[in-house]
């Protein structure tokens, strides 16, 4: 197949049903600012971490919302918290403090 | 006679406070790291010693530091701890003379006047010397109720005392409060009534003594009073270790461990306890407190140090402070003040840390490089700075090398704020190689959070500068020529740069070479609320402290010019008036210099 430039993907697809969005829920608790977020990506342009490789500080915005807790936690790792996101949100969500709180959840367990 | 049943309250009282205390320094003690206890071990014969008492006595004493904040507060604190130490101390000389023993109860001292009634020194001989002892511990006795007075209008009138507000106290502070009150008065009235009954008494317990005796029944009142003397004594004693007076002691025992541990002891469990405990709740970190000032008190030290008292740590609490150090600045105390919301943070933040090794190689270098540059991440957020470093460089005729030209990773220093230490150490490790494979000799950054933790925690072999520090260099050697072209403006000192370092006076010395005149430059050191320290960024509170930054900031609708790219950013949302890096004035001026 690669020799007619094509190529099989991953399938993504996200099974909406089995989401879980306890995650979501604890968010609206403790935090508030991040619903603000309107998806348009100035903090993964900006992103210290994004330049180093997949990692996409507005893909995990959204990953919150579709409710994938491993992914989030998978990704967050690699947040600097350098904290230019939140320089540069025109919503004023602080993203990083979103990120401090997602490296906590691989080491919290699920209510 | 020298016994009496009444002395007992304060002697149990005594006793169980030392017993408490004693146990709780050797909890310190113990748990120190065994090569901090081999430190101690060798220091305590030695100078420190004699250096630990003197600051003991300066500040325990005499409070020097808190005179220096504000004067009327000092007098009250040394009113009471001078005061009350001299009438022990004298109190033990005075009761030598009357008894043959040479080792005394201790209650004997400060019972004495119920024990001894000496009516041949007359109230106003000075020139024998139970006369002059009777005169000077009453002439004690007024002073110390002279600060008790001012204590008493502090609770009520707290303007008065330049202090915007008082502290609040929880239930052991307030039985001790109310005891350590009465103690003085009740020490007065007790010697009055015993002088109106029996004679002697200095020219204060004398007098009164006399003058209440017309009309009141003292010799059914005196002994009473010795026992409710007695009895606040005791109380005090037994909630002093659990009240706010307990810092007394602890404020000796830091000053102790900090003069014989050195610097390894100020990031140990025991000395972070210590401390907590050595607060005095004085309040004067209330009033620097930016966070407190726009509506969060709850965040100022004061208020934090009695939640860890009580164990807990609340996580908005040790996240809200913007760790500027306004408050460590100002602490008379001492009290490590960062150290410990960055240890209350690690303990929230810090546990089993999940950490990424960070997927980075530097940009290539091409020759040895005779300075490494280190933008930094907030640097690239603003290209105005970038570009007039570059052209700075070029006109000094520097050879540099641009370690993170392509972006590069985070020094470190926000996630060390965040208290996930390891993560901190991971990027760390990582820039603090590319940095050493560069070869230069010299690191120069353009960010003070970068300069920050390059100077404190990347133990490098070559000099750091943050780059106000480094342009001020080459304008002494020639190899930058500047005019002074720059009218009048605010000088804006970023927090990392720490206020009372060399750094901040070299940068106001560089600002003072850029004016024509140095008269013309208003100095601001207020965060400026974009602070990485604050974990949670952009709410009501973090936008008026913004606010109230750039109003103090920008006087008189001048120009501000900072030296963190951070700051500049924040406060330029928050301010008409321009913005601008210190760097890009020099870069201006220097180019016009070229000109002419
Ligand atoms: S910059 Fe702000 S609004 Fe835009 S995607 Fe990121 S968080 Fe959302
Ligand atoms: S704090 Fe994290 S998500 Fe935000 S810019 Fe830095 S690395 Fe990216
Ligand atoms: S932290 Fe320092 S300044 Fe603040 S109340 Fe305590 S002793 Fe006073
Ligand atoms: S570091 Fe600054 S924000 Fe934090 S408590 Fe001290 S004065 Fe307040």
């Amino acid at each position: 197949m690669k020799s007619f430039g094509f190529q099989k993907i991953v399938d993504r697809q996200i099974d909406l049903d089995k989401a879980d969005l306890s995650l979501v829920q604890a968010l609206a608790r403790e935090l508030t600012g991040w619903q603000r977020c309107i998806g348009c990506g100035s903090c993964s342009a900006t992103c210290t971490a994004a330049g180093m490789g997949s990692f996409n500080p507005r893909k995990v915005q959204m990953l919150v919302r579709m409710g994938q807790w491993d992914q989030v936690a998978q990704e967050a790792v690699h947040c600097q918290l350098c904290g230019k996101c939140r320089l540069v949100c025109p919503r004023d969500v602080d993203t990083r403090q979103l990120m401090l709180e997602f490296k906590k959840l691989q080491t919290i367990s699920r209510p | 006679m020298t016994f009496d049943p009444f002395v007992l309250p304060f002697s149990i009282g005594l006793l169980y406070l030392m017993v408490v205390v004693a146990e709780r320094f050797r909890h310190w003690f113990v748990g120190l790291p065994p090569k901090v206890k081999r430190t101690i071990g060798k220091r305590v014969i030695s100078s420190h010693t004699l250096a630990a008492i003197w600051e003991i006595i300066r500040e325990g004493l005499f409070h020097r530091n808190l005179w220096r904040r504000n004067p009327l507060l000092g007098y009250m604190h040394m009113s009471f701890a001078l005061g009350w130490f001299l009438l022990i101390v004298l109190g033990n000389i005075e009761s030598r003379f009357y008894s043959q023993l040479h080792v005394n109860p201790p209650y004997y001292p400060i019972f004495l006047k119920f024990f001894v009634h000496d009516s041949h020194v007359l109230p106003f001989e000075l020139s024998t010397i139970p006369g002059f002892f009777r005169f000077t511990m009453d002439f004690l006795l007024l002073y110390v109720l002279s600060g008790l007075m001012l204590a008493w209008i502090k609770r009520t009138r707290s303007r008065w005392f330049g202090m915007i507000s008082t502290t609040r106290h929880n239930a052991a502070d307030r039985v001790a409060l109310t005891a350590l009150w009465l103690i003085f008065p009740l020490r007065l009235l007790a010697e009055s009534f015993t002088a109106g009954c029996f004679g002697g008494g200095g020219f204060l317990t004398n007098t009164l003594g006399a003058a209440l005796a017309s009309f009141l029944p003292e010799e059914h009142l005196y002994y009473p009073l010795w026992w409710a003397y007695s009895f606040a004594l005791g109380v005090f004693f037994m909630l002093l270790p659990y009240s706010r007076y307990m810092h007394i002691l602890a404020e000796m025992g830091c000053i102790m461990l900090k003069h014989w541990g050195g610097s390894e002891v100020l990031t140990t469990q025991s000395y972070y306890e210590c401390s907590m405990q050595a607060c005095s709740r004085c309040g004067v970190c209330l009033d620097q407190c930016q966070v407190a000032l726009a509506g969060n008190p709850g965040v100022s030290p004061v208020s934090f140090i009695r939640e860890l008292r009580a164990g807990r740590i609340p996580k908005e609490i040790a996240e809200g402070c913007l760790m500027c150090r306004r408050c460590q600045d100002v602490c008379p105390v001492g009290i490590g003040l960062i150290n410990l919301r960055q240890w209350a943070r690690e303990q929230l933040n810090g546990r089993i840390p999940v950490v990424a090794a960070p997927r980075y190689s530097p940009v290539e270098m091409k020759a040895i490089p005779d300075v490494v540059w280190f933008a930094g991440c907030m640097s690239h957020l603003s290209p105005g700075l970038i570009r007039s470093v570059q052209l700075l460089f070029k006109q000094a005729g520097v050879k540099y090398y641009w370690l993170d030209a392509d972006g590069s990773i985070c020094c470190g220093r926000p996630a060390q704020l965040t208290g996930r230490t390891a993560e901190a150490e991971a990027l760390i490790e990582v820039n603090r190689q590319a940095i050493l494979d560069s070869g230069a000799k010299l690191l120069v950054t353009n960010c003070p959070i970068c300069y920050r933790v390059f100077c404190d925690h990347y133990d490098l072999p070559i000099e750091v500068m943050h780059h106000s520090s480094y342009f001020l260099r080459l304008i002494d050697q020639g190899q930058l020529q500047v005019s002074r072209g720059l009218k009048a403006f605010n000088l804006h000192i970023p927090c990392e740069l720490d206020r009372t370092s060399v750094d901040a006076d070299r940068m106001k010395l560089l600002a003072s070479q850029l004016v024509e005149n140095s008269e013309v430059i208003s100095q601001s050191e207020w965060c400026c609320g974009g602070s990485l320290g604050r974990l949670s960024g952009q709410d009501e509170v973090t936008r008026k402290i913004s606010t109230d930054a750039a109003f103090n900031t920008a006087q008189s609708n001048l120009p501000v010019v900072t030296g963190c790219p951070l700051c500049k950013k924040t406060l330029q949302r928050y301010t008409k008036v321009p913005v601008s890096d210190i760097a890009e004035q020099i870069y201006l001026l220097s180019a016009a210099e070229k000109v002419n």
